[in-house]
């Protein structure tokens, strides 16, 4: 997290109100035409990092909703949303939760499958899509190992979490990080040795998941059960299916207006 | 012991859908039914004359038609056309876009030289728009001589040449296409453009053989099946089944007994919830029968038997498509159990996509065979309701 001053307060706030009124909806933006723009070049001096701190997730989806409504995520489909386990050691239940996003992996195995590189990295880390680009055939969808990612069906192009592009290059934060009850999601600079992603490297152990696939995520947790790092092997899985509680009809969070 | 109770988890949809399989499977036909041609105009095995046209037609149809596949599963479609303006040279995807234009053209030229003796002698035996078309697809050439014959046998014999790493690639892209995911453990093997090469000869060679008895039986003069060369197709089948079952035997033993730990699910996936497909249909049907067929001379001499299991042999490997394409994404990657999948009926992702896209491939097919004289090409000869000789001038 940056430090803030009243001044950048202020400019922030109007930020904010740019962004809401550009709505920018997309990863990076159907307001934005000018490729060499810090939207789409990413900002070569930061290197954003997300450190999900799980001893202080309390698993309340506050994460999942506020993405939803920033976004404008389709009903049934997620840029975020946090996995709740019940995990059974030695016959004592405890119940785990692993909040999810897209990786940002330094070694991406999405960007590479892109045959019109309409995904890409920034130069900040961030992986974006520029969805004027896309044309929509999942390759990017089936390499992720993280499930980052969907295909929008409004859109019919590939989605994913920006870390909210339009929110972190005005100086705010992501969506996520701003409603995390916890404080569990802690994001900044990594080049800035103040950032409280700098602290929180320096003081604690990290894990990411599945690191043997050796795409070097740039989400990081604190505190992860070694039992969900990697897709538990033996688990059982949900009985909650989206459309056995009429999820289709509960949760549409974006009405009208079309992506 | 630990385990682990999903309480709260998305499900993810299959992202590729039926259409995918059926992309894969078109384009294995394609490569193979040009390599058969190949035989023939590339290495001038004369055995398989009778078929090297008709192969070489059937190769640019099913390529023709399999392409469309690929846009209706886009979420984008109207898009399609960005791919050939955008490269990436690590996609796999954006290989297959100059593979997918450039290939067929190739046959195409092919086609032109390797036909054109043919080409001169049906326009000068018909009258009308059939003869001046027929002179067109000549270049306007109005003899053919043996110097002729030398001249464009040459070039469609470098064309044939050239073309069967054309074909080896348009087909075994599309398995890199899915090696390439190591987020698949089913998909993520080195083997994968192989396997799906070897399974391509298997459904390719079995779907000439069909090809051969249907357009033989019902389109020739002679109006019967040369067994000679049904037989000799079914020994190049027995050949691929057999390439293909040891490719599968170290692909699964070594993943199963000695792979990494997120093969299991996969092993668990193919052999017991995809039992009825991946091993009774696939494999024993799809596979076990036809080998057994094609290597018993008195089995593969029979015309109805061998016909039969050439049907499973394509069949079988259609559901290895399927198998792979959809079962692949059947297994979560993040999430506990098994994912189920039935497509839809209709739309882009649906059952008619697929019945559609086989349409077309047979208007294509029927179009195609019935401009081409594949079989003068073959040295047989043209049913006799088909034959529009120029009428004989009767002076009084």
């Amino acid at each position: 997290m940056r430090k803030l001053s009243r001044r950048g307060v202020l400019k922030l706030a109007t930020a904010a109100a740019g962004a809401a009124a550009a709505g920018a909806a997309d990863a990076i933006g159907p307001d934005v035409h000018d490729e060499d723009s810090v939207a789409f070049r990413g900002d070569p001096s930061k290197r954003w990092t997300m450190i999900v701190d799980l001893r202080r997730c309390v698993g309340c989806q506050s994460c999942t909703v506020s993405c939803a409504v920033e976004n404008r995520v389709p009903a049934g489909h997620f840029r975020t949303f946090a996995s709740d386990y019940e995990v059974v050691r030695a016959g004592a239940p405890r119940r785990l939760v692993l909040p999810r996003l897209c990786n940002h992996c330094e070694s991406p195995a999405c960007t590479t499958v892109c045959p019109t590189q309409a995904t890409y990295r920034r130069a900040d880390g961030v992986v974006v899509v520029n969805n004027s680009k896309c044309v929509g055939c999942a390759a990017c969808v089936q390499a992720c190992p993280y499930e980052g990612r969907f295909i929008n069906p409004d859109t019919g192009t590939a989605e994913k979490c920006t870390w909210c592009a339009h929110r972190i290059d005005r100086g705010l934060l992501p969506a996520c990080v701003e409603t995390c009850v916890g404080g569990a999601r802690v994001f900044g600079d990594l080049n800035d040795p103040d950032s409280a992603v700098s602290r929180l490297s320096r003081e604690q152990p990290l894990s990411a998941l599945a690191p043997s696939l050796g795409t070097r995520p740039r989400v990081l947790y604190v505190a992860l059960d070694s039992e969900l790092a990697a897709r538990p092997e033996h688990g059982r899985p949900t009985l909650w299916r989206s459309g056995d509680v009429g999820l289709e009809e509960t949760t549409r969070v974006h009405t009208g207006g079309g992506a | 012991m630990t385990s682990v109770n999903e309480l709260v988890q998305p499900v993810w949809n299959v992202a590729w859908s039926l259409a995918i399989p059926q992309y894969f499977f078109m384009t294995g036909v394609s490569a193979a039914a040009f390599l058969v041609s190949s035989l023939t105009y590339a290495f001038g095995d004369r055995r398989f004359k009778p078929i090297a046209g008709l192969s070489l037609i059937v190769a640019v149809t099913v390529l023709l038609a399999a392409p469309l596949n690929l846009i209706a599963d886009l979420g984008q479609t109207g898009r399609f056309y960005e791919l050939a303006f955008a490269t990436h040279a690590t996609a796999p995807m954006s290989w297959g876009v100059y593979l997918l234009t450039t290939y067929p053209a190739l046959i195409l030229v092919e086609l032109l030289f390797a036909f054109r003796g043919s080409f001169v002698a049906r326009a000068d035996e018909t009258v009308g728009v059939t003869s001046r078309v027929h002179r067109a697809l000549a270049m306007g050439h109005r003899t053919f001589t043996v110097g002729d014959a030398v001249r464009t046998h040459a070039i469609s014999r470098r064309l044939a040449l050239l073309g069967i790493p054309w074909a080896l690639c348009v087909h075994g892209y599309t398995g890199y296409i899915l090696g390439v995911m190591k987020a698949r453990p089913l998909w993520h093997t080195a083997l994968m453009p192989i396997v799906f090469l070897v399974s391509a000869m298997v459904s390719g060679v079995a779907f000439m053989i069909l090809v051969t008895a249907v357009m033989q039986r019902l389109e020739t003069a002679e109006r019967r099946v040369d067994p000679a060369l049904t037989a000799l197709l079914a020994k190049l089948l027995a050949g691929f089944i057999a390439a293909d079952l040891v490719l599968r035997l170290f692909w699964y033993t070594i993943q199963w007994l000695y792979g990494v730990a997120s093969y299991g699910p996969v092993v668990h996936h193919l052999f017991v919830d995809s039992f009825w497909s991946a091993v009774v249909v696939e494999t024993l049907l799809g596979l076990g029968v036809p080998l057994a067929v094609a290597l018993v001379p008195a089995l593969r001499a029979r015309g109805w038997v061998l016909y039969g299991a050439s049907v499973l042999a394509v069949v079988g490997v259609w559901v290895f498509r399927w198998d792979t394409v959809i079962g692949g994404q059947l297994v979560p990657k993040i999430g506990a159990g098994f994912y189920a999948y039935t497509p839809p009926v209709w739309g882009s992702d649906g059952v008619m996509q697929v019945v559609a896209n086989w349409a077309l491939w047979l208007v294509l097919f029927i179009a195609a065979t019935s401009l081409l004289p594949w079989q003068r090409e073959a040295g047989l000869g043209e049913p006799v309701a088909r034959a529009r000789t120029r009428p004989v001038e009767v002076t009084p």
